[in-house]
This record gives structure tokens, sequence and C-alpha cells, in this order.
């Protein structure tokens, strides 16, 4: 029983920081219709920040929200260099500029912070575990999972009851006639980009607190995870990105336990293989949005 | 209040519109007639900034709306509502209005949107569905709501009558008639010709993106060409 409930914190904590990224994807595929392949770089800049704001004496809390801030900061950045120019352009020269953003920042980072991984060290508090009911839980595990929560009731609050927010919902139906309302294209760009750099800055720390250490291709591996996330969930959805990372978080924690240990390494084809079987089903992923051309 | 001059539109290769020239002043409906890929809805567009235009001006109360964003030309004052009627399916009928007012000040919309409740009622009792669920009459009341929830001084329709009932399409054209004698300025693009020369004050007629005739509703709709081609009347003489 202890064991089971630990397990099933592991995968709703994996899961819900694969939710937040794949979300931070989803809402701009969602609203400008291409797949932001730097996404996991944004993550990478909110480590660095984490990991230099805490070197120079910052409290941890206080560092973490500098570091989720400059991830926002950083995605509107991006938008503004590499993405607005073309904008209207083909999705292919999008998704190109992204890789080409993507290599530019791992470079640089490793150019000019260096290859070694640097360490982010959590307080105390955050590495233990606390008694739950007679059971022992990790606390980065159910910190991971109030975050995840909390994030998502916020973007959902903020999609449906803020003006902007349902000026976002517009945009994501039908773009052109968004900007027949009045609504302004530029700040509908900005502000996708401003929720998804947040909510990969969230996601951000959470994969840091459960790995300590930072380094320049740390975005990489949950950009990947992400991306399948919303291609399980059904592009484009956000119900289904959230879906879609937990269920790519509980098939790993399944057979991470059920494999012997001298399998392990075929974890990860073996949950690509359950969910490529999903898609051989609902070739759309498991929620499906109809969408307006953009224009 | 809006005069087009030598517009011409094109995309890639193609010529959509060569050359058109009209006006609408204050206070009228005019309509713009021809078959489909006639060029019509590609001149709404170019007027909304939707689509770049490749020669000739499109000026609007003095002002020239070339290049100008689309986000921008709406609050000159100019709301279009488009082909299809295009409403936010996804949204309530109420968000759908609030969308529509999204330029007005914060303090009038939802006074605008307690008018278009009045002026509509069954979108009132219908303010929290879903506007995907709506009739298509329903919904076409909610893209005229949606549109004036701006406070336009023109009104842009592309082919409101569209895909609706006859019976609808009556009502369609009784409620065009009752927002010009409202003082309302309007641009009709349309395909249902002979219901359109009753009630416009003027017509032009495009074809293959040049405009061929032009003239009063009554004029047109005495014209042998009008006849002959558009309402399928042939004179035995």
């Amino acid at each position: 029983m202890e064991i089971a409930i630990q397990y099933i914190t592991n995968a709703l904590s994996v899961g819900g920081t694969y939710a937040l990224l794949a979300l931070g994807l989803a809402i701009v595929f969602g609203i400008l219709g291409f797949i932001n392949f730097a996404h996991g770089e944004i993550m990478t800049i909110c480590g660095y920040v984490l990991f230099y704001a805490m070197a120079i004496g910052l409290p941890f809390w206080f560092a973490i929200i500098i570091g989720v801030i400059m991830a926002g900061v950083a995605a509107v950045i991006m938008e503004r260099i590499a993405f607005r120019p073309l904008r209207g352009a083909n999705p292919m020269s999008l998704l190109i500029a992204g890789f080409a953003l993507s290599g530019a920042l791992q470079i640089s980072f490793l150019v000019f912070l260096g290859e070694r991984p640097k360490p982010v060290p959590m307080p105390e508090y955050f590495t233990g575990a606390i008694k739950i009911g007679g059971i022992y839980i990790g606390v980065v595990q159910v910190i991971s999972i109030a975050v995840t929560i909390v994030a998502v009731f916020a973007l959902n609050l903020f999609l449906k009851r803020t003006k902007f927010g349902i000026s976002l919902l517009a945009a994501a139906e039908d773009f052109s006639i968004a900007r027949l309302m009045g609504i302004r294209a530029n700040a509908i760009f900005s502000g996708t980009f401003a929720i998804s750099g947040l909510l990969a800055g969230i996601a951000g720390v959470l994969w840091l607190a459960q790995r300590g250490s930072v380094s320049y291709t740390m975005g990489f591996t949950p950009l990947i995870k992400a991306f399948i996330a919303t291609i399980i969930g059904g592009m484009g959805s956000l119900t289904g990105a959230v879906l879609g990372g937990f269920l790519l978080g509980a098939l790993e924690i399944v057979f991470q336990i059920i494999l012997p240990s001298e399998q392990l390494i075929f974890r990860d084809p073996i949950v690509l293989f359950f969910l490529i079987a999903v898609l051989l089903f609902r070739p759309g992923g498991l929620i499906q949005e109809k969408k307006e051309s953009m224009r | 209040m809006l005069s087009i001059r030598n517009l011409g539109i094109r995309y890639g290769q193609i010529d959509a519109v060569r050359n058109i020239n009209f006006d609408v002043n204050d206070g009228e409906i005019v309509c713009l007639i021809g078959a489909n890929g006639a060029g019509k809805t590609s001149t709404l567009c170019a007027i909304m900034g939707l689509v770049p235009i490749a020669n000739g001006s499109i000026e609007f109360s003095g002002t020239d709306l070339g290049g100008m964003p689309t986000e921008k030309i709406v609050r000159m004052g100019i709301s279009l509502i488009p082909e299809g009627r295009r409403i936010f399916s996804r949204l309530s009928v109420e968000k759908n209005l609030l969308l529509g007012g999204i330029t007005i000040q914060d303090d009038d919309v939802q006074s605008m949107i307690g008018e278009m409740y009045s002026r509509f009622p069954i979108l009132k009792e219908r303010c929290n569905q879903l506007a995907g669920t709506l009739s298509g009459g329903e919904q076409q009341m909610l893209a005229v709501a949606r549109s004036l929830m701006s406070k336009p001084k023109m009104l842009l329709m592309d082919e409101p009558s569209l895909g609706l009932a006859p019976m609808l399409v009556k009502s369609n054209f009784d409620l065009i008639c009752r927002l010009r004698d409202e003082g309302n300025t309007i641009l009709l693009v349309e395909q249902n010709v002979n219901q359109s020369l009753r009630i416009t004050d003027r017509a032009y007629i495009i074809e293959n993106g040049e405009l061929v005739a032009s003239g009063s509703g009554s004029e047109l709709m005495e014209s042998d060409f009008v006849r002959n081609s558009y309402l399928g009347i042939t004179d035995s003489k």
C-alpha cells in the first residue's frame, strides 16, 4: 500500500511536470499554429537564472520567482526576435526557426556558461519526506503535484475569466476573426509566449528540484517528452496536453516498476510503443479540436 | 464616407480585383453584386486590411487605410460581418459579444450587451450557451450583434443570407433595412440579387474582378443586362 502510494505520487509529479511543459507548447500551437522547438531552452534559462540568483546569495524562494519571471521574459524576447519577423510564413519556416534558436542558445550556454552542470541545491525541507496518514511521501513530489494543480487551475481561470484570456481563446479558434474584433495581433503573440514561458519556467523549477543541477542540454529531453505529450493529447488542445503529460508520466513510472533492472534501458521505447498504439486508435490524439485556418 | 479608387488586389500571379472604383456615402446601403469568385469578398477583406492591396487606394472619412493593420481599421469604426458568420463557436454567446466590444470602453460593454439583448431577445435566453450550439438564424443574429458591439460607423456584410432558410432570408433583409433606418451605413455583398436591389440605394456589379455596371437599385432592376444575367428574366420582345 505504502509503495503503491509512493509510486502514484511519483507518477503524478513526473506527469505534472510534463503536463506544464506540454501546456506551454500546446498554447503556442493552438493560437499561433506552430511548435516552438526552443521551448526547452526557456526551461534551461530558468535553471541558469536560479543558479546565478542563488550564487549571489538571494533567498531560495526569491530566486525561484525571478527564475520563472525571467523564463516568461525570455519567451517574449524569443518571439520578438525569432518568430514575429516570420509572421504569416509557412509553419515549416517557423519550425526551423525554432530549431535554429534552440541550437544557437545551447551553443551560447556552452560557450559562455561552461560545459559542467551547475548545482542548484534545494533547501533541506525540500528534499525530505513527510508523513501523511502513516505513509512517507517525498516533499518534492507533493510540492510538484500541488504546483501543477495550482498552475493549471490559474491558467484555466485566466483564460475563462479575464478579457485578455478570452481574447486568446478567440484567437485560438479563429485568428483572423479575432483581429476583426479589434484584438491586437501583437498582443496575442506576446501574451501567448509570456504564458508559455512562465509555464516552462515553473516546469523548469520542478525538473531541477528532482535532478539538482542545470546544464546547457537540460531542456532537450523534457522538450521531447512535452512534444510527445501534446501529440498524444491532441495538438493544440490544452486539456489534451495535460492529459497527455500525465499519461506519459504514468506509463514511465509503470514500466520503471515492472521492468527488471537489466532491461530498464528499454523503458522509453516501450512507453513510445504504447503511445503509438493510442495514436492508431485515435490518430488526432485524445482530444481533437476543430480549428479554423489562420490567415 | 468610404471611397475606393483604382483598387487592385493580387494573389500571386492572379488578379482578383482590377481597377475598381466606388463610393459609399453616409447613411446609405450600397450593394456589391457578382458571381462566386468575382472579387467581392476580396474587396471587403482589402478594406479591413486582411489582404494587401496591390494598387489604388481605400479612404475612410478622409483617412487612407492602405497598409493599416486590421485592428486599427476596426478602431476607425468599420466592422465586418464575415461570410459564414464565423462566430466563436467554442465560446458562450455572451463572450462572443464581449469580444465584439473589445475596442469600446469597459463601462460601455455591459450596457451595449444589454442593448443587443433587447434587440435580439433570443440571444439573452441563450447567453450562457456555447455559440456553436445556436441555430443558423440565431448565429446570424449573434454575428450581427457582435459587430454592432463595437459601435461601428460603417458595417460591411458578406453574404449574410447565405445558408439561411427562406423565411430567415426575408427577416435578414428587414434587419438590414432597420439598421439603415437607425442611421447605419452599410456595404452589403450579396448573391441574392433580387432582394438586394430592392433595399439598396446603389449597387455595383462585379464580374471577374472588374466593375461592369452600377446604378441605383431600381435602375439596375430595369436594366436588360441585370435582368438577363442576374435575375434570370428574359423579355420576349
